[in-house]
């Protein structure tokens, strides 16, 4: 679905994004985690083909954004992390004058309008004005936008930023739900909770250069890093230390008796945490609940960072 | 220029829905209304026994004078003020990111743009024409005597329209576009303005006939100035998104600037026409110098003038000084006909292609110039004359013919500027 093959972009003496090799498959959904200014929007824009390649190319379904750039539009839907609504229309009009932008036929837009705003819940707002909406639902209407013209590929750059909890539960059941129709979803943050639980791929840009790439246990397994583990116990916290001693792959564990939890540092795989888990309870620890820690990301992205820019 | 804008649909929906359009439009009634009223008592007193022909000739004097001048200015400064605020304003709002990655034509948002600020003058053009019905019915001005100044206002429109949407795409601010804008409308309304009431006192027997040579001229020089403009606002759109762009003036375009110049200041001053046309073709090698560059990774074809900058300098003065003899000498008998506008297109085209086939085939543009020059040269002797009045029609033609084209290919072969790689 998308292949970025050398893709680089630079700025006089500076240097953006130098070399960025990548493969995602359809259905992928492909976190780009980087600090702010690594390169994830000089990177987007360059795939939304806002930005001409130094050199390098990129690939949407084989095609070029350097020699079919006015294909490519076709095949993606971009939303960028700062995005301007017009004010002055309504929520219909606005999907309507994206929809004549995208070419589709006119007989067309209005379906599809009142597809995508059920899709983005936002049918009850259909003529309201776009000023009148909040900023999540304005959120909602943006990517509303990108996917009128039903691209495979969507490109989000930073989608979360500035919205409440509530607004963040909602992008991410919609991206799911995307997710399940088969697109393929480029989404960029740097707040890394966000991308946790949604992303297939993980990639962590640090000062242009792609540190580390792949599915979270790929990189893991690559960068022989630690999975956390937080465990919730109303009894038995004090056996999970000398249940774990010795054991292989255990690193640190912490425990927390306050809160009634503990953390558990190992260089595991995901299959080895029900044999961890099993130990536990059969050593007589009353485990009420056991996540992976949604730190993990921010682990890996710390480990393999060192808080550089482009 | 695809009816189905978006560009120009928003507009429709959204600036002009609200209260504060009709404000405007009833201020801007009121204000020609105004100057009609002042035109029809400066002229004489208001006697309603003496109506139809008794009011002529101060009121029509007047009228002419200064409320389509007045018009013209309206027109300009509504069209400036929305045009201003195009690119800016979206760039402002940071619309504009999504307006490019969802817009696949370049040209289609340049039109957009330009024809959004347009819209803005439709009903303002149509508020005065009820005006125009009763100068008609009340004074006796009749429509073709004002009809030729009446021709500057689409011009004037147009060229203020096209100014201020490449001022808003150069600004970095609303505020920016907005001065920059003004500055350029004020000339080309003062402009406007000037022509059409220097053309009313042209000095002769019949000034039904007279002005209108003048005014045509002066028309589609600004016309010709405009479409130049449009080309290189399509360039610029083109190379939109680094932010930067490493754009060179087309020589053409500067080309009518100074033809024109040339022009009025041959009409002021009297020089002798073959003069004119020999400084025109002087500046062929200044032109050639300035340079251009290629539009991308699109194979060009020798047809498509456009696309090859340089080598249309030179092409472009040949069509002048083609049209020029065309429209004045003593023709070649073999060759004339008695009808110098499509004399002069025939004329016009020939050499513009046969400039743009030297141009490619010898891959030299100073050569391709010097032999175009050549057959400039040829055409003057066959031709046997000039006429300085020629060179405006000549770069209406030659702009509209090159917008037309670069339109088209636009459309059909658009491809980003070649990747540095």
């Amino acid at each position: 679905m998308l292949d970025l093959v050398g893709l680089t972009k630079v700025y006089g003496d500076l240097t953006a994004v130098s070399d960025l090799n990548l493969h995602l498959d359809p259905g992928d959904v492909f976190g780009f985690i980087g600090p702010n200014g690594a390169g994830k929007t000089t990177t987007i824009k360059m795939l939304a083909t806002l930005l001409r390649p130094t050199a390098g190319d990129a690939l949407v379904n084989g095609v070029s954004i350097v020699t079919q750039p006015e294909q490519v539009r076709g095949l993606i839907g971009y939303m960028p992390d700062t995005f301007g609504v017009y004010d002055d229309v309504k929520v219909w009009e606005y999907l309507d004058f994206f929809a004549a932008a995208y070419r589709l036929p006119r007989e067309r837009r209005g379906p599809v309008i009142e597809e995508v705003l059920e899709l983005t819940d936002l049918t009850s707002k259909r003529e309201a004005f776009v000023e009148e909406l909040s900023r999540g639902m304005k959120q909602r209407l943006c990517l509303a936008k990108t996917l009128l013209h039903d691209p495979p590929l969507l490109l989000l750059d930073e989608p979360a930023s500035g919205l409440d909890p509530r607004a963040r539960l909602e992008l991410r059941d919609l991206l799911r739900g995307l997710q399940r129709s088969g697109k393929t979803i480029f989404i960029s943050s740097h707040i890394l909770s966000e991308l946790a639980d949604v992303c297939t791929k993980v990639g962590i840009i640090e000062a242009g250069r792609l540190v580390a790439a792949g599915t979270t246990e790929e990189i893991i397994a690559a960068a022989g890093l630690t999975r956390t583990l937080a465990i919730t116990a109303t009894a038995g916290l004090e056996l999970i230390e000398p249940l774990l001693a010795g054991r292989h792959g255990v690193q640190d564990v912490v425990v927390d008796f306050a809160a009634h939890t503990a953390r558990i540092g190992f260089a595991g795989t995901l299959d080895d945490v029900p044999d961890l888990l099993l130990t536990l309870l059969q050593g007589g620890v009353k485990v009420t609940g056991a996540v992976e820690g949604a730190s993990d990301l921010e682990g890996l992205f710390l480990r393999l960072t060192r808080g550089q820019v482009a | 220029m695809r009816l189905d804008n978006p560009i120009i649909t928003r507009e429709l929906r959204g600036s002009l829905r609200g209260n504060r359009a009709i404000w405007a439009y009833t201020g801007y009634a009121l204000a020609l209304g105004a100057v009609f009223a002042w035109a029809w008592t400066s002229a004489r007193p208001v006697d309603i026994d003496a109506l139809l022909g008794n009011a002529r000739p101060a009121f029509a004097s007047t009228f002419v004078g200064y409320w389509v001048t007045s018009q013209v200015l309206l027109l300009v400064a509504a069209v400036t003020l929305r045009g201003a605020g195009s690119f800016a304003r979206e760039r402002e709002q940071q619309a504009l990111d999504s307006l490019y990655a969802a817009q696949r034509n370049p040209s289609g948002v340049i039109f957009g743009q330009v024809g959004a600020a347009l819209v803005a003058a439709v009903p303002l053009f149509i508020l005065g024409l009820p005006f125009y019905a009763a100068a008609w019915l009340l004074g006796g001005v009749y429509p073709s005597e004002y009809a030729a100044v009446l021709a500057l206002l689409p011009v004037c429109v147009l060229l203020a329209a096209v100014a201020a949407v490449g001022c808003s795409l150069y600004a970095r601010t609303t505020g920016q576009a907005l001065v920059l804008a003004c500055g350029v409308s004020l000339l080309i309304g003062l402009g406007g303005a000037i022509v059409s009431i220097a053309a009313q006192h042209t000095p002769t027997e019949s000034p039904s006939r007279s002005y209108l040579p003048v005014v045509l001229w002066a028309a589609l020089a600004l016309l010709g100035v405009a479409l130049a403009w449009a080309d290189i606002l399509g360039r610029r759109i083109a190379l939109t998104t680094d932010g930067t762009v490493a754009w060179r003036p087309r020589a053409w375009w500067l080309l009518a600037v100074i033809t024109i110049a040339i022009a009025m200041r041959s009409r002021s001053m009297e020089l002798v026409e073959p003069l004119v046309v020999l400084g025109g073709l002087g500046l062929v090698a200044l032109m050639v110098l300035l340079g251009g560059e290629d539009l991308g990774r699109t194979p060009t074809r020798w047809w498509q003038i456009w696309r090859h900058a340089p080598a249309s300098a030179p092409a472009f003065l040949v069509v002048l000084a083609g049209v020029a003899a065309a429209l004045s000498g003593p023709m070649f008998d073999g060759l004339h006909w008695p009808h110098p506008i499509p004399n002069s297109l025939i004329v016009a085209l020939a050499c513009v292609l046969w400039g743009q086939w030297l141009h490619l085939v010898l891959g030299r543009q100073t050569t391709a110039a010097l032999l175009t020059g050549a057959g400039a040269l040829f055409l003057l002797i066959i031709y046997g004359g000039t006429g300085a009045a020629a060179f405006p029609i000549a770069a209406a033609v030659c702009g509209g013919l090159l917008l037309g084209l670069r339109v088209y290919t636009d459309r059909q072969t658009s491809a980003p500027p070649a990747n540095p790689r």
